[in-house]
């Protein structure tokens, strides 16, 4: 039986979900030289750093979402999407931040993923 | 032997001077007036001149009625005064005489006075104002007058031996009268006294109004001015809207003398006075500069959160921040069919609590909400309109960042947290689980609720998707007539006939009436839109859509296309209607506006921690 939700989650959730996948939103920044690591701002004013399997080969800023498996600290990255400039500038990240702790909050409401049978 | 008359007394009158006990000779007198009110106007000649405009006092009537004073008897005035009336012209009355000789005794007209004609000697008055240049400017000398009753006010005694304020005054012509600058009493005022000057704060001030009626078109704005004594209403039309609307601040004190008193007319005042006060060419406002003790606007400030504790309609005093000041908008009078400006503000204090204040005509036109100022309204009438709102009538008094301890104390704590807070608003009663002073539903509780079905129509707003539009019967021709919007029936020959304006038009304008069906996450609902709503949630104005359907149909297929499955705030209107025996829930969109996410997300945020708290 395979847990396959990705629940949404916060830099201070981080450590409770160890080895589990997870949805990280945040800002993009500190794209390492390598391509291999960048840091995501999370919507609780956290840095996590993301690894990647394979180098980046673009430009990753702004607005991003990181999905992916919780390492200690960190999040292996298993997909990404850097969302437009313009989303950039208008999300609303204290909104999202409150909507991700309601969800842990109330995880009876917010049900993500399925489990299969 | 006739006694000698005090010729040149009624020129020096006339004047503006006061000579004292003048003997003169009554010409004539004629009766004025009815029952209690009967007076008697007499002519008076000093032997040099006659003059007509004299009145005797009425507790002299029995002089005349029992004939001691008749024609050509002569007087001596002990005492009397003068009192200036409108265009400058003086009215001695007379207050007390001693009958020298009867006018039987004397029989004629004693020497050749000429009937004097009143000339341009508005300008001169009693006030020695400008002769004495040594008067500080704020203080103007009134003469007190030779009134049998004193009506002076002992605080304003005090007032004159402050330092550097002049209690001299009068002038040389004036020797007659002793001289002071003593302030009346508001309450002491009459009709039957002139020479008074009383020093008031204003505590209420009017906007502005015209008027245009057959008679003519004019202006007018009203004060309200309060001393120790009382209170009285001040009207000023015309030319004294501009000589004194701008000078004259709520809430500073002026001295006020010279203006007319009449008998209040109770129905445009609210102020407890039997008289009230018109400004004349004349009236004299000055600026108080010096402290006084006269009481202030009190206010009685209601915490926004208590409200509710308060019966809608009644009238209040509040004072808020202005978190948002809305734009100005107009609706049309159900009476009056007029349209009047309006503003909406939501005002704040720390009790946490937002509440919508309206400002109408002139105020809502001129309000500047930049800064958030703070703003204190007495005698805003409450309404539980929305849970509570209030409106700032003719007769309230707003101020703009008020210098008072609860202004101060609102202006820092806005300006430290409360510019960050979330506030709760006021809910209607039937509101449930909603916050945001709109009746929030969705289309299942419309219908589990009965909304609408109770007789009278009921409000809700709701977040919808638009599903569905029927582009059928989306529009008809109207009565291009500004207010009237009825259909007009095309005769066929190029014209249009309104039936309600029973009026023909070459042309008509295009109204909306768009039924659409809205979907939320639970039910659905057939809702019509009107102009309004029907041209934002399309995105094009009604003549240019009546265009494109009658030229360009697949631009107007694109149009109906490219506004479904978009999301909005609605505000709708939901009654039973009864068409030919039928009941129809009708549920018509007040207003269809663009979501606001972050908005409608702290919403439900706020939603959701009411529901798990």
């Amino acid at each position: 039986m395979d847990n396959f939700a990705r629940p949404r989650i916060n830099g201070a959730m981080l450590s409770s979900y160890q080895g589990r996948n997870v949805c990280l939103l945040g800002v993009a920044k500190y794209v390492d030289n390598s391509g291999k690591f960048f840091t995501i701002h999370t919507s609780d004013g956290q840095d996590v750093k993301v690894e990647m399997q394979e180098p980046l080969n673009e430009y990753v800023a702004g607005l991003t979402e990181v999905h992916g498996t919780v390492n200690k600290n960190s999040i292996v990255c298993e997909n990404y999407i850097v969302f437009s400039d313009e989303a950039s500038g208008t999300f609303n990240m204290e909104l999202y931040n409150q909507a991700v702790e309601l969800q842990t909050k109330l995880p009876n409401h917010y049900i993500t993923g399925v489990t299969q049978e | 032997m006739a006694p000698n008359l005090s010729g040149g007394a009624i020129e020096a009158i006339i004047n503006g001077e006061s000579p004292e006990k003048p003997i003169l000779q009554v010409v004539s007198f004629k009766k004025l007036g009815s029952g209690n009110a009967e007076r008697y106007r007499i002519m008076l000649s000093d032997g040099d001149l006659i003059y007509s405009h004299a009145m005797l006092a009425t507790q002299l009537n029995e002089l005349m009625e029992n004939g001691k004073v008749d024609n050509n008897c002569v007087i001596q005035v002990e005492r009397y005064l003068c009192n200036t009336v409108q265009n400058g012209r003086r009215v001695m009355i007379v207050l007390d005489v001693n009958v020298l000789a009867p006018g039987s005794s004397i029989g004629q007209k004693i020497g050749n006075p000429q009937v004097y004609k009143p000339g341009n000697e508005g300008g001169q008055q009693v006030n020695g104002n400008d002769n004495k240049p040594d008067v500080k400017p704020a203080a103007p000398i009134n003469q007190s007058m030779n009134k049998p009753q004193s009506n002076y006010m002992n605080g304003s005694m005090t007032n004159n031996n402050k330092p550097g304020y002049s209690i001299k005054g009068g002038g040389n012509a004036n020797t007659a009268s002793p001289s002071s600058t003593r302030v009346h009493a508001i309450a002491s005022l009459t009709p039957y006294q002139n020479r008074w000057r009383i020093r008031a704060r204003v505590t209420q001030k009017s906007a502005v109004k015209t008027w245009s009626n057959s008679r003519g078109e004019g202006k007018l704005f009203s004060i309200n001015l309060l001393d120790e004594s009382g209170e009285i209403r001040a009207t000023g039309f015309n030319d004294a809207v501009d000589k004194f609307y701008d000078m004259l601040e709520v809430n500073k004190v002026y001295y006020v003398s010279r203006a007319t008193l009449k008998t209040a007319n109770k129905q445009y005042s609210n102020v407890n006075n039997d008289y009230e006060m018109t400004f004349n060419p004349d009236t004299n406002i000055e600026v108080c500069t010096e402290d006084t003790d006269l009481p202030t606007m009190t206010f009685d400030f209601v915490s926004i959160s208590e409200l509710d504790k308060h019966q809608p309609n009644s009238m209040i005093d509040i004072i808020g921040v202005v978190n948002k000041c809305g734009e100005v908008g107009t609706v049309v009078g159900r009476q009056s069919q007029k349209e009047i400006t309006k503003r909406d503000l939501t005002i704040v204090d720390q009790s946490g609590v937002s509440v919508n204040v309206t400002l109408w005509g002139s105020d809502a036109a001129q309000f500047n909400g930049d800064g958030n100022p703070v703003v204190a309204v007495k005698g805003a009438r409450l309404s539980d309109y929305g849970g509570r709102s209030l409106s700032v009538l003719a007769s309230s008094q707003m101020i703009l960042n008020p210098d008072t301890r609860e202004s101060h104390f609102l202006r820092g704590w806005y300006d430290r947290e409360g510019q960050s807070m979330n506030f709760d608003r006021f809910t209607s009663d039937n509101a449930s689980g909603g916050g945001g002073g709109t009746n929030w539903k969705n289309f299942s509780q419309v219908k589990s609720e009965n909304l609408g079905q109770s007789g009278k129509a009921d409000f809700f707003t709701t977040k919808a998707t638009i599903v569905y539009m029927k582009k059928e019967n989306c529009m008809y021709q109207a009565c291009p007539t500004d207010q009237c919007n009825k259909k007009v029936v095309d005769q066929g020959n190029g014209l249009y006939r309104c039936e309600k304006c029973s009026k023909e038009f070459p042309n008509y304008k295009w109204r909306m009436i768009l039924s659409a069906n809205l979907a939320d996450f639970c039910d659905n609902q057939w809702i019509t839109m009107f102009q309004e709503s029907a041209e934002s949630v399309l995105g094009e104005k009604a003549d240019i859509i009546g265009n494109m359907r009658e030229q360009n149909e697949n631009q107007f297929d694109m149009l109906f296309q490219n506004a479904l499955f978009k999301s909005y705030v609605f505000k709708l209107r939901a009654k039973v209607e009864t068409y030919n025996d039928e009941n129809r829930l009708k549920t018509v969109c007040m207003s269809a506006t663009p979501m606001d996410w972050v908005e409608y997300g702290n919403h439900l945020v706020q939603d959701i921690n009411k529901l798990t708290s």
